[in-house]
């Protein structure tokens, strides 16, 4: 955990509604993630998180605030390089990935955006890709439709490995995932991580997750942060009510720990 | 716990045809449920739990699903012997369902008053007229804690929270007092402080009602809050059935053991959040 990789300060996002009053769907938002660092949002549904992660990956133009990489201002128009620096992992495995597109060209499109790949430096790029995320290379030719819910998932992970990305935004990776699969996805991201120093926002609802795979934590409700603090901290003693409330709520296995 | 066997399931098979192709779900599954406990059914996706609570209700689709074996027995009767109307009245009267969708499972173009007096009057055994039935729902909504029950018998599914919305359906599944209640991941679109209220309400309808529940889920948290027993199904195989204590602490087979390793859990003793101590 060194330096500032990303700053983000006072992000706004309000909806105009027609003859009505205007919704804020996300408040004065404001945060830093570090170098190699996993930043957790946790919060109910209808609380920002997946709008501040989109702001965040420019899926979504802010209302206002501003948003710094690496010392420097995103602007509304990134440049191609910004884009590339931080990529983004869906929920849904399945429809996140284009039906009509072999694995292997699925992987190609960032491989050729960004690094102007052709080839056999490309045939072999996506090779290194799906050895990366544990899927058999023979599974190039292959279309989504014929992997299961945690291959598309690491087809998803191994996408955004292509960009070479500094952040990676994940929108909860692995809630519609079995719970085998889903433990071998957090091992897979964690590994990732280990390995390549990847820092990453991580969205979940399931406050366990958030939990193992989170150094720091972000608490929203209604749009806005009401506690942050590093994971141990928020989980053992929560300051703010609502955060106590949402601790409180997770079902408990009162057992010590221990490997079955 | 009174040791009366109040559902047996034996040797139970389930098919599926298509296009002359008859694929087995699942065969030879065999289990009980006692009279008052809460028995847990966990497995992952296609481990047949969904099924085999839909078999008990027999609300697999008829032209496709069958039986090539076993037997259902419930309260004393085999419910795979039973003429359509006699399951009729056994689904709904004694045996009642809440779904993890409750969006979908609740009718869109009816008011939920309106849905709520026909089911209270279909199940009536004396003729109820449409205002009492109107109040028995009102109070059973009470009963889950949704307050304004009045404004709420006029308004829509659509019109209601997810929580609110999955009350409304444990409301109905009460409003006959069944005795076994059979409930599909009913927390799972939830968030945690909704699912927490929802899992507190079904225990405490459970003492007041004296029910028997049999509750699917994946989530083994859950599992742990609500189970007495637990019976663990993977591809619609039987593979450990125990008190929830014995599963949780000496899981003997070994998928068991790596479902129960899979889980993501918060270490309350050890405090080193971000790997396994």
């Amino acid at each position: 955990m060194e330096q500032t990789l990303l700053e983000v300060s006072h992000l706004n996002k309000i909806y105009k509604r027609k003859g009505g009053p205007d919704f804020s769907a996300v408040k004065d938002v404001s945060f830093t993630l570090a170098q190699g660092e996993t930043l957790g949002i946790v919060g109910e549904s209808g609380s920002g998180k997946t709008t501040v992660a989109k702001m965040v990956a420019g899926m979504l133009p802010a209302t206002s605030g501003s948003l710094v990489l690496n010392g420097q201002a995103m602007e509304s128009r990134r440049s191609k390089d910004m884009k590339r620096n931080i990529q983004y992992i869906f929920q849904d495995p399945v429809s996140s990935l284009n039906p009509r597109l072999k694995i292997k060209d699925i992987l190609a499109e960032p491989l050729k955006l960004y690094f102007n790949l052709r080839g056999e430096a490309l045939n072999s790029r996506i090779n290194e890709l799906l050895d990366d995320v544990g899927i058999p290379q023979s599974y190039r030719d292959r279309y989504p439709k014929e992997l299961s819910g945690g291959q598309c998932q690491r087809i998803g992970i191994a996408r955004a490995l292509a960009a070479e990305p500094s952040i990676m935004v994940c929108d909860e990776p692995t809630s519609a995932l079995d719970m085998t699969i889903q433990s071998q996805i957090l091992e897979l991201l964690q590994e990732l991580q280990r390995s390549r120093g990847f820092s990453y926002i991580f969205i979940a609802h399931g406050l366990e997750v958030i939990y193992t795979i989170s150094n720091r934590v972000l608490v929203m409700k209604q749009g806005e942060v009401v506690e942050t603090g590093a994971t141990a901290q928020v989980f053992h003693s929560p300051e703010h009510p609502y955060t106590q409330t949402l601790i409180q709520s997770i079902p408990k296995i009162e057992l010590p720990y221990f490997e079955y | 716990m009174s040791k009366e066997k109040l559902l047996k399931i034996q040797n139970l098979s389930v098919a599926f045809t298509k296009n002359q192709v008859t694929t087995p779900i699942f065969s030879g599954l065999s289990f009980d449920i006692y009279q008052g406990e809460t028995v847990c059914l966990v497995g992952e996706s296609g481990s047949g739990k969904s099924v085999t609570a839909k078999a008990i209700m027999q609300l697999l689709p008829t032209e496709t699903a069958s039986y090539p074996e076993g037997e259902i027995w419930f309260n004393g009767r085999n419910l795979l012997a039973l003429h359509e109307q006699e399951m009729e009245r056994i689904r709904g009267d004694q045996i009642a369902m809440v779904f993890q969708d409750a969006l979908s499972a609740l009718n869109p173009v009816y008011t939920i008053g309106t849905q709520m007096v026909d089911l209270i009057r279909l199940h009536s055994k004396e003729k109820v007229s449409k205002r009492q039935a109107l109040e028995q729902a009102q109070q059973l909504l009470e009963q889950v804690d949704i307050r304004h029950a009045d404004e709420v018998v006029k308004q829509y599914p659509f019109q209601l929270s997810g929580g609110m919305r999955q009350r409304v359906m444990i409301a109905m599944a009460l409003s006959t007092r069944p005795r076994l209640l059979i409930a599909d991941e009913p927390t799972t679109a939830l968030d945690v402080t909704v699912q927490s209220n929802i899992l507190k309400l079904i225990r405490q309808l459970k003492q007041q009602y004296d029910m028997t529940i049999m509750f699917i889920t994946h989530d083994l948290g859950v599992v742990y809050e609500m189970a007495d027993r637990v019976l663990v199904l993977r591809q619609g195989e039987l593979v450990e059935a125990g008190t929830r204590d014995d599963i949780f602490t000496r899981p003997s087979h070994a998928y068991t053991k790596q479902l129960l390793n899979s889980m993501p859990r918060i270490y309350y003793q050890e405090q080193t959040p971000g790997a396994k101590p």
